[in-house]
């Protein structure tokens, strides 16, 4: 299996003020992502999922330590092949889905001729074709989570990167953004995914990467990560006791 | 780049804020012909002197805020997250914003433009009443993209401020100039002359008043204020797209 994503050393550190001492958000974190792969991206709030995954799309620059795509692709050139879909995110609401759609083909520099066919499949994919000549505004919180994956996937890109797609999703929401990210994992697309929802992630990711302030705790197979215990929630708080963590304190 | 400035255009004429400015602006063109009415003998005068200065407040108003606050807004909303996934490069956004002010205040300009001269009447030459507008929408242009490269440094507010300062100094290195020959200090001449090159020389081309819409306007000048903005646009654009080229989108 050929490597989509190979992050090594990754060191960030931030400043909150000019004369504050920065404070080292990731600290020489590693691990790689193959061809196929549904990896869970794991760890609490300020673990460095998110400055992670802004360091891998070069929304922030990391101090050291290097990323590669697809066999020491630049990332500009990779992102022609990237979905990415940020939490919770503010779309134009005045648009429609598939003018939003278009506005996000477009920007991609795709073919024109090609957008209807492709919107169509993916607006089908996401269960938005109903919905598709309604204005933003009038989408609930699970609808535009949708149309957000729908734009991530409008490049058809081999390698898709979600920040916490579930969050703030109610049942319904999550079992509709599950169906779909399963039929993706059916088509064999590679995604990184990072959520708290460990269940999610337990019936999604066949990978697991686990972040604790700062540092990559895990990298492997989640089999290999719950084989002593009966589900991935009661495997992470026996590995997060068995690091020093105490939930009582 | 033009999908980028459709849909920043598109979302800056919802905002609120920029109604209500469009709003005052033309209610200050009414109130300076109400209070042409007072006068006999300059009404003329009267309304276009205040007309053009209401036009200038709105258009630099307009590239104000939406320069300074444009990235800022984005960054926050994580639109510019969603955008920059997309392979295109961290300078093609900052023209997205940049042509969406050129294009609210082309909109903005016109329309005041054509109040004016529908309320004043065609008493005056409309080539020259069309330079003068012309010269303000260059003018908020330079204003706007000042404050987009502010933004990739420093916060709204300051950025605001800033804007404004940067505006307001444009106007009057002149009269700066002329407080320091009173003072008669060489090291302040020196810092007189530096001004000249750190700001636009706008008071070249103040034109906003209705003894030059009656003069009328040579050519050269017309040429010379516009490559002189377009210039000022391209090195405050390249200043800013290096300033966020390695800027950290948090």
């Amino acid at each position: 299996m050929s490597v989509i994503c190979k992050v090594d050393n990754l060191s960030k550190s931030f400043r909150t003020d000019f004369y504050k001492k920065p404070i080292h958000i990731l600290k020489n974190i590693s691990f790689k992502i193959e061809e196929g792969q549904f990896v869970g991206f794991i760890g609490p709030n300020g673990a460095g999922k998110t400055t992670t995954i802004k360091c891998m799309m070069q929304f922030i620059f990391p101090e050291s330590g290097t990323i590669q795509y697809f066999d020491h692709m630049d990332i500009q050139s990779a992102k022609k092949r990237i979905g990415f879909l940020p939490e919770r995110p503010y779309f134009q609401e005045f648009l429609t889905g598939i003018e939003f759609l278009k506005f996000h083909w477009n920007l991609s520099g795709l073919p024109r001729n090609k957008f209807a066919e492709n919107a169509e499949t993916i607006l089908a994919q996401v269960k938005l074709t109903h919905a598709k000549n309604l204005k933003l505004k009038n989408y609930s919180k699970g609808m535009l989570q949708r149309i957000g994956i729908a734009q991530a996937l409008l490049a058809s890109p081999d390698f898709l990167i979600l920040d916490e797609p579930m969050s703030g999703l109610d049942p319904d929401g999550r079992i509709l953004i599950k169906d779909i990210l399963k039929k993706l994992k059916e088509r064999n697309i590679t995604v990184l995914m990072s959520s708290h929802l460990l269940e999610d992630l337990e019936e999604l990711c066949e990978e697991l990467i686990i972040l604790h302030q700062g540092e990559t705790l895990f990298n492997g197979p989640t089999i290999d990560f719950k084989k002593n215990f009966d589900s991935l929630e009661v495997a992470y708080a026996a590995f997060k006791r068995q690091i020093g963590y105490n939930y009582n304190a | 780049m033009i999908n980028l400035i459709y849909i920043n255009t598109q979302e800056w004429l919802r905002l609120k804020f920029l109604q209500v400015v469009f709003f005052l602006a033309f209610a200050y063109v009414c109130l300076s012909y109400l209070l042409a009415t007072l006068s006999f003998t300059d009404q003329l005068r009267i309304k276009f002197n205040l007309g053009f200065t209401g036009l200038e407040l709105a258009t630099v108003l307009v590239a104000a805020f939406i320069s300074t606050h444009a990235l800022d807004r984005d960054i926050e909303r994580k639109t510019f997250q969603v955008i920059l996934a997309r392979p295109i490069a961290r300078w093609h956004l900052l023209i997205g914003y940049l042509g969406s002010i050129f294009f609210l205040n082309a909109i903005l300009v016109f329309f005041m433009t054509l109040v004016m001269v529908i309320f004043f009447g065609l008493q005056v030459d409309l080539l020259n009443v069309i330079v003068v507008s012309y010269s303000l929408l260059l003018k908020s242009v330079v204003v706007g993209a000042f404050g987009l490269m502010l933004s990739t440094l420093a916060r709204p507010m300051f950025g605001l401020v800033m804007v404004f300062s940067y505006w307001a100094m444009a106007y009057s290195v002149p009269d700066i100039r002329y407080f320091i020959q009173k003072i008669q200090s060489s090291s302040l001449e020196r810092a007189s002359i530096v001004f000249d090159y750190i700001f636009p020389q706008f008071y070249l081309f103040n034109w906003k008043s209705y003894r030059d819409v009656e003069a009328g306007f040579i050519v050269n000048d017309v040429v010379w204020a516009s490559l002189h903005c377009f210039g000022w646009v391209f090195l405050l654009m390249f200043l800013a797209s290096v300033f966020i080229r390695k800027k950290d989108i948090v």
